[in-house]
């Protein structure tokens, strides 16, 4: 691994810590379903702000990334447009471009990556996000 | 408004057309059309009601109440069979959305009991 984070398995469990209290801060249930089959996504009910993860999701993105991603959709997610979400490692456009951006501001916003690759890789983010990466990076970069 | 009318109207709120309505409800093609011109039995009227979360009564236009159970959150906002369909082309079986609307149902009776 790039250098990303100097103790990044120590941080790692600290990471999906901020990540699951920013849910319960915002009352956001999540559920990790273990009894679902490996190409079913997670999903997002934004009426009952509540996601459910599905523990054995063979999509090779990191788990903290996928529930940001989730979450995203429930705290900043245009609700009149759909009413479930489903994880889409593919989904450029709208509703799951926004949650994609957003789950990368978040975790940036929580730990700062040294740079963009290293996060890319530590979360395993689908390489045609790099240039949203990119962006925010240097948006943060800019304040600190 | 007529039957027909009124069960066309709620229809389109529901985002579903009539042969979509139709299929859901287990009847026939063009079946509800001919309510246009005919009662239906209470059977077929009660499918329907069933689909569209309302009471035989209000499509009989004997209530303006939409449904007795009217807090009830609706099935279709459980998890709604058209939206968890379109993941990236792929179909997702029946028995696993039955699992996700078991976890969506222990959701909302999560909700309930907060709000109580």
């Amino acid at each position: 691994m790039t250098e990303f984070y100097n103790y990044s398995e120590q941080l790692y469990p600290e990471i999906v810590q901020s990540v699951e209290s920013i849910a319960q801060k915002n009352n956001v249930i999540v559920i990790l379903a273990d009894n679902l089959l490996s190409h079913v996504p997670d999903t997002a009910l934004v009426k009952s702000r509540a996601i459910i993860m599905n523990d054995n999701f063979d999509i090779g993105v990191d788990y903290c990334y996928r529930l940001s991603h989730e979450l995203s959709h429930i705290l900043y997610g245009d609700h009149e447009a759909q009413a479930v979400y489903q994880f889409s490692e593919y989904g450029k456009r709208g509703e799951e471009l926004l949650a994609h951006r957003n789950a990368i501001r978040m975790l940036m916003s929580i730990e700062m990556p040294t740079n963009v690759n290293g996060f890319m890789e530590y979360y395993h983010v689908p390489s045609w996000l790099e240039k949203y990466a990119n962006e925010t990076f240097k948006s943060f970069s800019v304040i600190e | 408004m007529t039957i027909y009318e009124r069960t066309e109207s709620i229809a389109k709120d529901r985002g579903l057309s009539m042969p979509e309505l139709e299929k859901k409800a287990g009847l026939g093609e063009k079946s509800i059309y001919s309510w246009k011109r005919s009662t239906p039995n209470s059977d077929k009227l009660a499918r329907v009601a069933d689909v569209l979360h309302v009471s035989t009564d209000y499509l009989l236009g004997r209530t303006a109440i939409k449904n007795v159970e009217s807090n009830k959150v609706p099935k279709a906002d459980i998890l709604d069979d058209e939206t968890i369909l379109a993941f990236d082309g792929m179909e997702i079986e029946e028995s696993e959305k039955e699992k996700l609307r078991d976890y969506a149902r222990y959701i909302i009776s999560l909700r309930e009991k907060e709000n109580k």
